[in-house]
C-alpha cells in the first residue's frame, strides 16, 4: 500500500524529468551560443510575465536586490540575471 | 515532532548565516563591503480595490449574498540581500471582503544561493507547482479583475509550500524540487459537506500536518528566446486523515507504539506560457494555461453519532481537475498614446470536483473585458464574467478594479 504512489503516471513523469535532466546536462561546451544583451534579456524575461520595469524605479543597490527576488521567482540564470542588472543600472542614471 | 522540525529549520538558518559570515571574511573585499547593508532592504508591495456587481437576483436571495461587493487587498512586501549569495524575501497578505478583514503571510523565506544554477529556499515559499500561485497571482500581473476558478484563497490548488525548495533556471530548462510539509484533508467534523477536501490553505497559527510531501516542476523552454515555456509539476502527499475517513489510506506506526493513518495523495500539472509579438497586428499575444489533476483514491466517509448509529455512510473517488487558460491582446506597437497602453483579456477556467462527493461540483468560467496600463505596475480593470455550475445555474457578474505594484 505504502508504493500505491509509483503508478504509470508517477513513473512517466519521472521518466519525463529524467530526459529533461539528462538532454540539459549532455551539451557541450563548443556549441556556438550567441550572447544576448542585458536589454533583450530584460524584456524577454521581465516581460513573460508582467510589463517591462522602468530602469529607473530603482537605484543600483536596489536593483540588487529585485533581481535576486526575481532570479528565484522567474527561475532565472545568473548568467541571465548579470546581464539584465548591468543593464538595469546603466539605464537608471543612478 | 513540530517542535523538533522547528529546530531543524532554526538548525539550517544559523548554520547558513555562519557560513555566509565565514566566507564573507575570507573572500575577496568586495563581498565584505557587501555584507549587511541596510541599502539593500527594498520595501515593495501590491494593492487592489474594486467593484464586483452581481446581476442574478436569485442568487442574492437564495444565498443571502449581497448583490455588490468591495474586495480590498493589501500586499506589503520585504526583500532584503544580506551577502551576494544569501537574501530574504517576505509578504504578507492582508484582504477584505463582504466586511471582513484577514490577514496572513503570504511568504517568508531565505534563499541561498549555492552555485552559479541553484538557489535553495527555506521558509514558507509560493509553491512552484503548475504557474499560477508562483508567478500570476498578484493582481497588477493578472490581466484580468477575477483569479481562475480553484486557484484563489483556500482553493484546489497548493499556493505556498512550508519546507524547502532547490530551483535551477538555465536557457533552456528550469526546475523546481521541494520537500515540504503535507496538506490535510477535512474531516468534516465542523461541516459534513467538506468532507475530502484538501486543505491546501497553510495557517502558521494552527496544528500542521507533520507528514513529509515531494513535489517538482520541470519547465521546458524550447526556443533561443523564452517566450514559450512548457511545464510539467508533479506533487506527493501524505494527507492527515479526518476521524470519520476509512479505506485506502495507510496505517503508520510511530516508535512510541502510537498510530496513525494518512492517504496517499498524487497531483499533476501540465502548464503553457507563450508571449509573442504579432507584427501584424501591432500588438503582443499572451497565453497562458495551466490544468491540475488530483489523486487521492477511494475514500470512504463514515459518521455515526455518539450511540453508535450511522447517520451517513458513503464512499466515492476522490479525484478532481481545474484548470485555465488566460489569454490577453495589447496593441504595444500602434503609435496613439492611449491605444498602447490598453489591452483586451478573455479568460475561461473549468472546475471538476469529485462525483459522488457531498461537495460535488461542475463549473465553468469565462470572464471577457478591457484593461489599461498607466504605467508598469498599475493597471485598470473591467471585465464582464459569466459562471455556469449544475447546482446553482448561470451567474452573471461585473467586476471593476484598480490594481497597483509599488
Amino acid at each position: 500500500m505504502g508504493c500505491r504512489f509509483l503508478n504509470r503516471k508517477f513513473v512517466m513523469l519521472t521518466i519525463c524529468f529524467a530526459l529533461a535532466f539528462i538532454i540539459h546536462s549532455c551539451k557541450t561546451k563548443n556549441e556556438l551560443i550567441i550572447e544576448k544583451s542585458g536589454a533583450q534579456l530584460w524584456g524577454e524575461n521581465c516581460g513573460r510575465c508582467h510589463n517591462t520595469p522602468d530602469p529607473t524605479t530603482y537605484t543600483d543597490e536596489k536593483w540588487e536586490t529585485v533581481a535576486m527576488h526575481m532570479k528565484v521567482r522567474a527561475n532565472i540564470s545568473s548568467k541571465e540575471i548579470v546581464l539584465i542588472k548591468e543593464f538595469l543600472k546603466s539605464a537608471n542614471g543612478d | 515532532m513540530i517542535r523538533r522540525s522547528n529546530y531543524c529549520i532554526w538548525i539550517i538558518i544559523f548554520s547558513f548565516l555562519i557560513f555566509e559570515k565565514g566566507e564573507a571574511i575570507n573572500n575577496d573585499t568586495i563581498a565584505k563591503k557587501e555584507n549587511f547593508k541596510f541599502s539593500r532592504i527594498v520595501f515593495s508591495g501590491n494593492g487592489y480595490c474594486g467593484v464586483d456587481v452581481h446581476l442574478n437576483k436569485s442568487l442574492k436571495d437564495s444565498t443571502g449574498m449581497e448583490s455588490t461587493s468591495l474586495p480590498i487587498g493589501l500586499a506589503p512586501i520585504i526583500l532584503w540581500k544580506l551577502t551576494p549569495r544569501l537574501f530574504i524575501e517576505s509578504e504578507f497578505d492582508f484582504m477584505m471582503d463582504h466586511g471582513m478583514l484577514s490577514g496572513e503571510i503570504g511568504y517568508a523565506n531565505l534563499c541561498y544561493s549555492t552555485n552559479k544554477l541553484g538557489t535553495i529556499q527555506i521558509g514558507k515559499f509560493l509553491s512552484p507547482f503548475g504557474i499560477y500561485s508562483e508567478r500570476y497571482h498578484p493582481f497588477w500581473i493578472n490581466n484580468a479583475p477575477n483569479t481562475p476558478l480553484g486557484f484563489a484563497h483556500e482553493g484546489y490548488s497548493p499556493e505556498s509550500e512550508l519546507g524547502v525548495c532547490y530551483k535551477v533556471g538555465s536557457k533552456h530548462f528550469t526546475y523546481a524540487m521541494y520537500a515540504s510539509l503535507s496538506p490535510k484533508i477535512d474531516g468534516g467534523s465542523e461541516n459534513v459537506k467538506n468532507a475530502g477536501k484538501i486543505i491546501f490553505h497553510i495557517d502558521l497559527r494552527e496544528k500542521f500536518n507533520e507528514k513529509i510531501g515531494f513535489g517538482a516542476r520541470v519547465g521546458i523552454l524550447p526556443f533561443k528566446n523564452p517566450s514559450v515555456e512548457l511545464g510539467l509539476s508533479y506533487k506527493w502527499m501524505q494527507l492527515e486523515v479526518g476521524e470519520h475517513y476509512h479505506g485506502t489510506a495507510v496505517t503508520h506506526t510511530h516508535p512510541s507504539g502510537e498510530q496513525s493513518k494518512y492517504y496517499i495523495g498524487n497531483m499533476y500539472a501540465v502548464d503553457l506560457t507563450i508571449e509573442k509579438i504579432l507584427a501584424r497586428l501591432k500588438g503582443k499575444i499572451d497565453i497562458k494555461a495551466q490544468v491540475n489533476y488530483t489523486d487521492i483514491g477511494t475514500n470512504n466517509f463514515i459518521k455515526t453519532s455518539p450511540s453508535g448509529i450511522t447517520e451517513i455512510d458513503y464512499s466515492y473517488s476522490n479525484k478532481s481537475e481545474i484548470g485555465f487558460v488566460m489569454l490577453s491582446f495589447k496593441p504595444i506597437l500602434v503609435d496613439n498614446y492611449i491605444l498602447k497602453r490598453s489591452g483586451i483579456f478573455l479568460h475561461g477556467g473549468t472546475l471538476q470536483l469529485p462525483i459522488g462527493s457531498l461537495w460535488y461540483e461542475t463549473t465553468y468560467e469565462l470572464t471577457a473585458g478591457l484593461n489599461y496600463s498607466f504605467n508598469w505596475q498599475n493597471i485598470l480593470k473591467i471585465g464582464y464574467q459569466q459562471i455556469s455550475t449544475a447546482k446553482k445555474g448561470y451567474t452573471n457578474n461585473i467586476m471593476l478594479q484598480w490594481a497597483v505594484g509599488f
